[in-house]
């Protein structure tokens, strides 16, 4: 529903008019109301009169001085690190590969340990064994209440593997965030 | 070895454009932007602050920080956007150090005092002879230049950046970081209080 007629323009109807652009309320309103139509008339006045307005130059020689104390060149900036990311479809395809062949190794060869979990032990944890013998001795060493002896029970033999799954998950997931950081424009400061 | 680009068509580019060709360390980019911007920016500045000396350093400085930093424009942002914001910033910033307008607490529309539009004038008067006959041919565009400078700095930039320099409200909001209904408001103020000026320089 609009605006009774009788009522005075608001500031919206007011802009909109000046933009050239009045409504049949606003139209009838001026045709009865005198104070409206002088404060239109009024603001035309003065909107084409500030348009008018000649821009001003600064003395010849401005942009000299402003670049005498302007550095040119370019230095370490987001658009910088924008621009080291790969960003060729061909470069692009490159990581991908990479990140394929890394993510899909990595899955067979969780799988191969699962399946030969004898054999996984003897070629993975070599490195491990030294650790985890160490690690065992203390714990058994160290006491000999009923949690620690669950504790050593769990991670008995399967325990080996439980370090190689999280080794190997953990490179996976380090793999595939490294690519995806390399594959995504990063987003430059909001600094203004 | 890449032969070296032919010039670009410099005006024929969008400031985006000239923004990045200026972030890729060429000069006549930067000449470029200063060509496109030092009119409205200069024009701005005078005329909030309404010296000649003092615009011209102000636009000087406002070019000089911009051009330093651009490096860090983000191009989602309108470019005109943020070379009249450092210019507007600028120009409040000498306002309020200077203390030419003192804004007043109660809200009054007449923000200034009679000493200060005196002096204001009186400066118009003198040094800014040469910079106001360009504009001393038109009486009423003489007596608007006046009436602005009547008006309390919040309004004025307002007024110049909707009608002298034609920008849209949506850009005059994110220039001067106010709500666009407040934006709205000043620029209605700012028209009633120069119809005002202006019909009581007629009548006097
Ligand atoms: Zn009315």
């Amino acid at each position: 529903m609009n605006a009774p007629i009788l009522q005075h323009l608001t500031a919206d109807e007011l802009d909109a008019l000046l933009d050239g652009a009045g409504s049949a309320r606003v139209t009838s309103h001026l045709e009865t109301c005198a104070t409206c139509l002088a404060m239109v008339e009024g603001d035309r006045r003065l909107v084409g009169a500030l348009s008018a307005l000649p821009a001003l130059d600064p003395t010849p020689g401005f942009a000299d001085r402003v670049m005498a104390r302007v550095t040119i060149a370019p230095v370490v900036s987001p658009a910088a690190v924008v621009a080291a990311t790969p960003r060729s479809i061909a470069a692009r395809r490159r990581a991908f590969g990479g990140s394929l062949f890394a993510g899909t190794s990595l899955v067979a060869a969780f799988a191969w340990a699962i399946a030969n979990p004898a054999a996984a032990l003897n070629t993975v944890t070599p490195a491990f064994q030294g650790l985890w013998a160490s690690l065992q001795q203390l714990m058994t060493s160290g006491s000999a209440q009923s949690w620690s002896a669950q504790l050593v029970g769990a991670f008995g033999s399967p325990s080996k593997m439980l370090f190689a799954l999280v080794a190997v998950s953990g490179l996976y997931v380090v793999a595939l965030t490294g690519f995806h950081r390399l594959l995504t424009d990063p987003v430059p400061d909001a600094n203004w | 070895m890449n032969p070296t680009p032919p010039p670009p068509d410099w005006p024929a580019l969008s400031d985006q454009e000239v923004v990045r060709q200026a972030a890729a360390g060429r000069e006549a980019a930067y000449r470029e932007i200063i060509r496109r911007y030092q009119r409205p920016v200069y024009s701005l500045i005078f005329r909030m602050v309404r010296n000649r000396e003092l615009a011209e350093d102000l636009a000087q400085d406002t070019f000089i920080k911009m051009l330093n930093a651009i490096n860090s424009y983000r191009p989602e942002y309108k470019f005109s956007s943020w070379i009249f914001k450092i210019a507007n910033n600028a120009a409040i910033d000498q306002l309020r150090r200077r203390e030419l307008d003192t804004l007043s607490l109660d809200g009054s529309p007449h923000a200034i005092d009679a000493e200060t539009i005196e002096a204001t004038t009186l400066q118009i008067g003198s040094d800014q002879e040469s910079q106001l006959d360009e504009v001393a041919s038109k009486e009423l565009g003489t007596q608007i230049e006046h009436a602005i400078a009547q008006l309390r700095p919040e309004y004025r930039n307002c007024i110049l950046l909707r009608h002298v320099e034609g920008r849209p409200y949506e850009e005059i909001a994110e220039i001067l970081d106010l709500p666009l209904g407040t934006v709205k408001t000043y620029i209605h103020r700012a028209r009633n209080e120069l119809r005002m000026l202006l019909s009581d320089t007629r009548e006097g």
